[in-house]
């Protein structure tokens, strides 16, 4: 009996002790705060977090899907870059890229909440292990990310809500709901974080600290693109105005000419803030001739490191070969399918489109600016579209070419150092865009690898210029999907490329050269536009910083400030670097430009009627635009739907 | 033994069939509401886009926080939903091609609700003619427009051709201007003002290569004229049409 007693009193006390405080449990996979930020690199890896996620729309930048799509596994889904969801470029993809807003779901209030809560930590170790000049940097970069982080939300949506420190779960809970901030309201917060941001940055960065931290110049940079947006939003809103309760808030909208007045004051501030005191130029302004205007160019965005001096903010990487979850691949989705590597495939699909190329300029210089027309027929008609090259008429005057390239002769420099063109050379190749042949008789083969045509010379010609299943990088089985690698567009994507090495052979993530956020030439044309748009600031100004960009392109003459030239001159010079998208958003131009709208490709065609062959160009509808009736744009599309109304109770925007 | 296994399991599983799937206590849809958005002067139906052109914006009350749900028009006017719960509903209009329009506490009965909303279009496209000259090998049309209030004014008036009767600003061939054959014309200044008398003539030139190319099949084309209308303080507005027309080329 007493041994029973005993055996009890154990198995009661073992009950007792048996659990500990499960909850109070500190986890063993993760540092927890208070060992973290005792320490200085224990800051740094939580702040190197915070860029991580900075929503910098980079080469891992995917509209259709999400920011950072990185590692090894990381398909594209089809697609990158913004362009292709504008006129500059059609990607061929499985994933679709057509003429539409944003589906990346961006929407990083975990992110805000990092951020609050690094606000909280930093303060907490203020006099401790920071002095104050470094929790003044931090305070400042932490604004700077909560700039950019914002600024990508009132891009997408208007007004949001506007959280500015740790929300606590206890209590009172309706705390929690914030409601959304007018979009004037939202914006205005984006340029205070700015100024914030421009309080403790420092002018220069070195590499022990971080070479990719953000200078004071990133801050002013940043602050002249979104104070830009900002006023064209409340300038252009009646171009295609909404209505509805969030309008009716004002949570989008609302805003008028005297506000955008004052946000095209400061763009004109901030911009001029960085022309006058960084020290930033142009890199290579006063070029020979338009050659070696075309190599700086490549350089520049080839290898950024070169240029420092025109770069106010860029994003690098590691490799991701050797270091998981990093490393981009726009040298393996971007070079043309002549360079395809076995068994890949999204080889070569980035196609800018012949509405870019048409816009370039050539060297006439005769002081007004117009684009250079590409000759295709000797009768002057250049404004006829035909809906497939197969509709070509025999008896249309096309100009006869003896190579794909000499039609481009004499157009701006820039064309040829951020677009590979037809018959230019890259990396041992020359760039084959053929898209069909006629043959003697009249008869035409296009848009396929097989068929072939003897022409007059008793030679045998093919109508992608080969049999070689890799020999050509364009018009190939389009419409068939997966294995449609190449351009639909008679161009490839030049900018970024790397062209003097190969990265490391790795599909997805073997490139490293880094990205350029934000450089001089946009500020320029940032000051530019603000300054015409609003009648502030400095027209002359204007007028110099916008042919400063032309004379750094080997243009010897001066065109006016006008609205429509600084914003051919935007879509030119910002070609594929993400500007062209949010530019057509800003100013209320998607919805005209696209009604059901074809992009344009052009179609070098050999002609066999003639004795030696030569080619013709044929300017045609976009395969895909015309596959699909057009694309549109929809005007309640400048704004995203807001995710989860019906548990965050707030107002959705406009058509949703 | 194993045979009584096989009934055994056979009979388990018709069990489980016959008792494991009720239906949900949910009722189904028992209502159906259909008709037409129609002008309240003239009482004709409202032509529109099927994709991207008027929708009917309902909210069914009851809710704390009522979610819109939109449903489709057809695109002479029409509209039919056949899956609708008996209750009460407040019908909103906005970003159509007519001014913004409500209904509310509509009370939709158990079976058919017929429910015509009558509303004023931006645009009024009258005396519509579209013809194929077979002399100049050209699509002609003509129109005259009237403002749905005196405030409208007009943007740009067009002639749309395509391959099925979906035609219209968002479902459209593109055609190529010729000197003398406009198919869309665009409107600045003075000429944005709405006047009664004023004829619009719109024509598509088959003889221009790109167009034969679009009509270069043998077939029926549908052809459709519309004028987008410029109002302040409606939000998006959208194109007006009349009813297409058949060609066969």
């Amino acid at each position: 009996m007493k041994k029973q007693k005993i055996f009890l009193i154990i198995a009661v006390i073992t009950l007792l002790s048996a659990c500990n405080k499960v909850l109070d449990l500190q986890p063993i996979d993760r540092v927890p705060a208070s060992q973290l930020f005792t320490d200085i690199r224990g800051l740094k890896t939580v702040l190197a977090t915070l860029y991580n996620k900075c929503p910098i729309e980079d080469y891992n930048y995917v509209p259709n899907s999400t920011m950072n799509m990185t590692g090894s596994g990381a398909d594209r889904g089809g697609g990158w870059s913004l362009d292709a969801h504008t006129d500059n470029m059609v990607i061929v993809s499985h994933g679709g890229d057509a003429v539409a807003p944003t589906n990346d779901g961006y929407w990083d209030y975990t992110g805000i909440r990092y951020i609050n809560g690094f606000f909280d930590n930093i303060k907490a170790l203020k006099g401790n292990i920071l002095d104050d000049a470094s929790y003044n940097r931090l305070w400042s970069e932490a604004h700077w990310i909560r700039a950019y982080t914002y600024y990508a939300l009132v891009s997408r949506y208007g007004g949001v809500p506007i959280i500015k420190k740790s929300l606590t779960i206890g209590g009172d809970n309706s705390q929690l709901y914030v409601p959304r901030s007018t979009e004037k309201e939202t914006w205005d917060f984006v340029l205070a974080e700015c100024d914030s941001a421009i309080m403790y940055l420092p002018q220069t960065v070195n590499a022990t600290e971080g070479s990719l931290r953000a200078t004071v110049w990133a801050a002013y940079a940043l602050k002249s693109r979104a104070a830009l947006h900002a006023a064209s939003i409340a300038k252009y809103w009646n171009n295609a105005p909404l209505t509805g309760p969030a309008v009716d808030a004002k949570l989008v909208g609302g805003m008028t000419m005297t506000d955008a007045n004052a946000y095209y004051q400061q763009c004109i501030d901030a911009s001029k803030a960085i022309i006058d005191n960084s020290g930033k130029a142009l890199y290579m302004p006063n070029p020979a001739n338009p050659t070696a205007a075309a190599t700086n160019l490549q350089a520049l965005f080839e290898t950024p490191a070169v240029a420092d001096v025109e770069i106010l903010y860029k994003k690098g990487y590691v490799d991701g070969v050797s270091t998981q979850a990093q490393g981009h691949q726009i040298d393996f989705y971007g070079y043309p399918s002549q360079l395809q590597q076995a068994s890949a495939f999204m080889f070569g699909r980035m196609g800018p489109t012949l509405d870019l190329v048409n816009l370039y300029e050539n060297y006439t210089d005769n002081g007004i600016g117009a684009p250079g027309v590409l000759v295709t027929r000797t009768d002057g008609n250049e404004n006829t579209y035909l809906p497939t090259p197969n509709n070509l008429s025999l008896t249309t005057p096309y100009k006869y070419y003896n190579s794909q390239y000499d039609i481009f002769a004499g157009k701006d420099a820039r064309l040829f150092a951020w677009i590979m063109l037809p018959g230019s050379a890259f990396k041992g190749i020359t760039l084959n865009c053929q898209g069909g042949l006629i043959k003697p008789d009249g008869s035409k083969i296009m848009y396929t690898i097989s068929g072939s045509g003897v022409g007059l010379d008793g030679l045998t010609y093919y109508p992608l210029g080969t049999t070689n299943a890799i020999g050509f990088s364009c018009f190939s089985q389009m419409g068939t999907d997966l294995s449609a690698n190449g351009s639909s567009t008679g161009f490839v994507i030049k900018k970024f490329l790397q062209e003097k090495t190969t990265p490391t052979a790795s599909r997805y993530s073997g490139s490293t050269n880094d990205y350029i956020v934000f450089r001089m030439a946009e500020i320029y044309l940032n000051y530019a536009e603000a300054a015409i748009e609003s009648g502030q600031g400095d027209a002359a100004l204007a007028k110099t910083y916008l042919n400063a960009i032309r004379k750094r392109a080997a243009h010897t003459d001066q065109i006016p400030a006008t609205i429509a030239n600084i914003a051919k001159e935007r879509q030119v010079e910002l070609a594929f670097e993400q500007r062209h998208y949010w530019d057509l958003i800003r100013k209320r131009e998607f919805h005209t430009l696209f009604s059901s709208s074809r992009r344009k490709s052009l179609v070098p065609v050999m002609d066999l009627r003639v004795n030696p062959p030569k080619y013709i160009f044929v300017r045609v509808n976009n395969y895909y635009d015309e596959a699909a009736n057009g694309v549109t744009w929809n005007p309640n599309s400048y704004y995203r739907s807001i995710p989860g109304t019906a548990s965050n109770l707030l107002i959705q925007n406009p058509g949703f | 033994m194993k045979k009584t296994l096989y009934i055994l399991s056979l009979f388990t599983s018709l069990v489980l069939f016959a008792t494991s799937c009720q239906k949900d206590n949910y009722p189904y849809p028992n209502a159906q509401v259909f008709g037409a958005i129609r002008d309240s002067i003239s009482g004709g139906l409202i032509e529109t886009d099927l994709n991207s052109g008027s929708q009917i914006g309902v909210y069914e009350q009851g809710y704390a926080t009522p979610v819109i749900r939109n449903w489709v028009v057809k695109q002479n006017g029409e509209y039919r939903n056949n899956l609708v719960y008996s209750n009460t509903y407040n019908f909103v209009f906005q970003s159509c091609n007519f001014f913004p329009y409500s209904l509310n506490g509509v009370e939709i009965k158990a079976g058919e609700n017929p429910i015509d909303f009558q509303v004023i279009p931006y645009i009024r496209l009258k005396n519509v003619s579209i013809t194929y000259d077979a002399a100049a090998n050209k699509i002609n049309a003509t129109f005259s427009i009237e403002g749905g209030k005196p405030t409208v004014k007009v943007a740009k008036v067009s002639l749309y051709a395509f391959t099925d009767i979906y035609v219209g600003e968002l479902v459209k061939k593109t055609l190529t201007a010729t000197a003398t054959a406009l198919p869309t014309q665009t409107l600045a200044g003075a000429d944005q003002t709405i006047l009664p008398a004023t004829v619009y003539s719109l024509s598509i030139d088959l003889t221009q290569v790109a167009n034969a190319a679009v009509f270069a099949i043998h077939r029926n084309y549908y052809f459709r004229v519309g004028a987008m209308g410029i109002q302040t303080g409606v939000g998006t507005i959208r194109t007006n049409y009349a009813p297409y027309v058949v060609i066969p080329l």
